[in-house]
């Protein structure tokens, strides 16, 4: 295209474009000059980082020496260590950057503490930066003085200090993209605006999921299931024993078993320690419980079944009638439950604050009730069974409803259960073939244990074996453990899970299982 | 052109009734007796014998109806009452006082009669402890005492008054007193059948429930009834008072003291119980008036008031 402008009178002077375009190239040179004036700036205070081999990447920790340096739990940073200077280990929850200052929220299991990095005397811009930039979820080491705060930070565990640092070092680095944010995993799910994160995800990640401080509470709580159980057993002279998860024959119906190839043979995992139990008792142990894994291979979806859960079970020979055992139960899961409520407080909250339920009710002794009157009241209320048939689930619930209602106890035991329902090896009752002496244990309207006095001779058995319709040959090795002198014994078995999901009334099993497995789900 | 015939026909008689409802006769339906029968006394005998044996279907089939739905036939057993020696107390004259225990059983079917009472250890209903004896005398009583969560500590006098829970045979007793210990608002509570009422609150409800029970002909004596009802509320009243209203009652008793031995009738009765029970448990026992102390120890020389007095 012709310059009809330059050509047009061929004078000095520019043109209108002409003027433009000179414009436009002093305005960029004006521009130039001034990025060169920043970046001479910054090359300068590049040249002035004080911070300099006080913040940065930690070379890896490969136990090269043991400096004399004590790292605080963030637990202890109260307002006692006021204007102390501490060392933490901690992982970086948040960040947020502004302008000169950096504000951080360290967490470690349950404590959080707020971290404050700005410009000063010490702390250069660039450890700002740096501190901004570290990715969530990485492991840290800071240190720094403890201050007071006028106003309490709420988000916080420690809501009258924050920490101001003057070392922040990366111990271990996360990945700058991460599947599930923590703090979207402890938010409860009525907040309908802000994301949650869904159980599936969750199971998925279950290392992320396993850091919320609603699932450190959980896992506490379950560890103390178990160890209030080992205790108030073991003072009641019970031993604790561990018997064989691999077995050769089903323990009970062989519908529900995995089988495993064992050398040239096949082999089961074992459905429930019950055969052992019972031979420990002939063996004289007298009082046993036991505590391990137990592998039911049931192809059911439900909120309330694994393939794989912790079973506690226990055994115990009686001298004259099967309640002795029943009331050891009892006041075994009253222990438990009283236990829980006392020493466990601040951990059955932090689970309350994201999946909100009832607290825990239950009576001292345990209610105990006859399976008559649990089915009469729910006669009573409209359900249509008979005298002697079995408790669908909807009518457990219902019983469960009812008898809140009606004792305001979320924890009560159903004996005498009618013959026809149980197992071969349960004892009938004395007087009336129909019932036999066996009972159930409810939590919440579920059943947590299912437990019986068991047949004791061998000629019973057999007989009980023949009217059950089961296979004599498959059982030979059970029966003649009782032909050298057997106790009369009873006992039962929970499941730890189930038991922790209850008390706490959360809604899925999967909760309370650390690497749940399921028909769908064999990873992680 | 064309031929129809005719469709209707005109020469038919329609019948017009002159009735407007006619019923079947009640009376005497069946065969006329062959006249042969001469003898009218015969007649008549036969006519009775029918009747008679028709008056029989009709109370088998009531009978069977009663017996399929549980209602007592109080028709049939009314004169030939079931006594129990000592059940009776009192039986005078004086038409305002009211037994505590009736001659006559209520019938409450084949599973234990469960009574939920829910009360707070601070609170103890002594009145129940008095009537749980008083009920043993007529029913098989179970009672049974459970601590509820919401309670962390007890006294051991108040945990044994009733054997603690344990799993001893339900079965052979009719009527279940199971005690919740439990912090309650506004007084104990009372449940039998939830989905068929709310909690019943107070204790001179409990007492009035558990009198009913014991004695269902209570409310016959409607003058000795309303007296003890008048206590009741009193009682009621007492326990939400302050020291001045409270100190009005103890005078008012002492005068009705002054001049009779109980409160209402000549013996003991459900008001004796109860004014009892909420004069112990507010402690008011120390200061109040002679005569209301010697009727409080004249309650307690009563051998209902055993187990009642372990608990104070």
């Amino acid at each position: 295209m012709e310059n009809k402008e330059t050509s047009i009178g061929g004078e000095n002077q520019p043109s209108k474009k002409g003027l433009k375009k000179q414009q436009k190239a002093a305005e960029k040179e004006a521009k130039k000059e001034a990025r060169k004036q920043a970046q001479g700036e910054q090359q300068a205070s590049q040249e002035e980082d004080v911070s300099k081999g006080f913040y940065g990447n930690m070379p890896m920790i490969q136990s090269t020496e043991r400096p004399d340096r004590t790292i605080l739990d963030l637990k202890d940073l109260t307002p006692s260590l006021k204007d102390k200077k501490v060392w933490v280990r901690a992982r970086l929850q948040t960040s947020r950057a502004k302008g000169k200052q950096c504000f951080f929220v360290l967490r470690q299991q349950k404590w959080t503490i707020q971290a404050l990095v700005c410009v000063g005397p010490n702390v250069s811009k660039q450890m700002v930066k740096f501190s901004a930039g570290i990715n969530k979820e990485s492991i840290i080491d800071v240190e720094g003085f403890v201050r007071t705060v006028d106003q309490k930070i709420e988000a916080c565990s420690q809501h009258d200090v924050e920490l101001h640092c003057e070392q922040v070092w990366v111990v271990s680095s996360a990945e700058p993209r991460l599947p599930l944010l923590i703090e979207d995993a402890v938010r409860p799910d009525t907040d309908d605006a802000l994301a949650t994160v869904n159980q599936d995800t969750r199971l998925d990640n279950r290392i992320l999921d396993l850091r919320t401080t609603t699932n450190q509470a959980i896992f506490r709580i379950e560890a103390g299931v178990c160890k209030y159980f080992r205790d108030f057993l073991m003072e009641k002279d019970f031993i604790e024993v561990h018997v064989p998860k691999i077995i050769s024959a089903a323990s009970e119906g062989g519908a529900n078993v995995f089988t495993v190839s064992y050398f040239k043979d096949k082999a089961y995992l074992a459905q429930s320690p019950q055969l052992y139990k019972q031979m420990a008792m002939t063996a004289d142990f007298d009082r046993v419980f036991t505590i391990g894994q137990v592998f039911r291979a049931e192809d059911s979806n439900t909120h309330r079944h694994l393939t794989e859960f912790v079973g506690l079970d226990l055994e115990m020979a009686f001298k004259f009638h099967y309640h002795e055992v029943v009331e050891v139960i009892g006041d075994m899961f009253v222990h438990i439950f009283k236990n829980l409520r006392d020493n466990l407080q601040e951990e059955i909250e932090t689970v309350g604050r994201q999946y909100k339920s009832e607290p825990f009710k239950f009576l001292e002794p345990s209610l105990v009730l006859t399976y008559k009157e649990g089915v009469r009241l729910l006669q009573d209320n409209g359900v249509d069974m008979g005298d002697e048939d079995d408790l669908s689930t909807p009518s457990e619930k219902l019983l469960g409803r009812l008898i809140k209602q009606k004792y305001d106890t979320d924890f009560f035991i159903l004996d005498k259960f009618p013959l026809a329902v149980r197992p071969f090896y349960t004892m009938p009752d004395p007087t009336d073939k129909k019932w036999s002496n066996s009972y159930d244990m409810f939590m919440r309207g579920e059943e947590i244990l299912s437990g019986a006095q068991r047949v004791h001779c061998p000629e019973l058995l057999t007989e009980r074996a023949k009217e059950k319709g089961v296979d004599i040959q498959h059982i030979k090795s059970y029966i003649d453990s009782f032909r050298y002198g057997a106790p009369p014994h009873a006992g039962g078995g929970i499941g730890m899970e189930r038991v922790t999901m209850l008390f706490l009334g959360l809604d899925n099993i999967r909760k309370t299982s650390m690497f749940p497995r399921d028909p769908k789900r064999l990873t992680p | 052109m064309y031929k129809v015939e005719t469709f209707y026909n005109n020469d038919e008689q329609t019948s017009i009734p002159d009735v407007m409802y006619s019923c079947r006769n009640y009376h005497s339906q069946e065969d006329e007796i062959p006249s042969s029968e001469s003898d009218p006394l015969a007649a008549l005998e036969r006519k009775q014998n029918e009747i008679f044996s028709r008056l029989q279907c009709l109370r088998d089939t009531v009978k069977q109806l009663s017996s399929k739905y549980t209602v007592s036939t109080d028709m049939t057993s009314s004169k030939t009452a079931v006594t129990s020696s000592k059940s009776v107390q009192g039986t005078s004259s004086d038409q305002s006082s009211v037994p505590l225990l009736s001659p006559q059983k209520l019938n409450l079917g084949d599973v234990i009669h469960d009574l939920v009472v829910s009360a707070d250890p601070d609170s103890p209903p002594l009145s129940l402890l008095v009537l749980y004896k008083v009920a043993s005398e007529m029913f098989k009583v179970f009672a049974t005492s459970y601590i509820h969560s919401s309670v962390v500590s007890m006294p051991q006098n108040l945990r044994e008054v009733f054997q603690n829970g344990g799993c001893t045979n339900r079965d052979g007793n009719e009527v279940a007193f199971t005690l919740l210990w439990k912090k309650v608002q506004n007084g104990p509570t009372l449940m039998i059948n939830p989905h068929k009422q709310t909690v019943i609150e107070g204790e001179s409800n409990i007492a009035r429930y558990i009198q009913r029970l014991i004695n269902p002909d209570f409310d016959k004596c409607v003058v000795g009834a309303t007296r003890i009802d008048e206590w009741l509320n009193l009682a009621e009243q007492y326990i939400r008072g302050n020291k001045k209203e409270n100190a009005a009652v103890l005078k008012s008793l002492n005068s009705k003291l002054g001049s009779a031995d109980w409160l209402v009738g000549n013996t003991l009765s459900l008001a004796d119980i109860v004014m009892w029970s909420v004069i112990n448990q507010s402690k008011g026992q120390k200061d109040s008036p002679s005569n209301v102390k010697n009727w409080l120890q004249r309650c307690e020389r009563n051998p209902y008031f055993d187990l009642a007095n372990s608990a104070l």
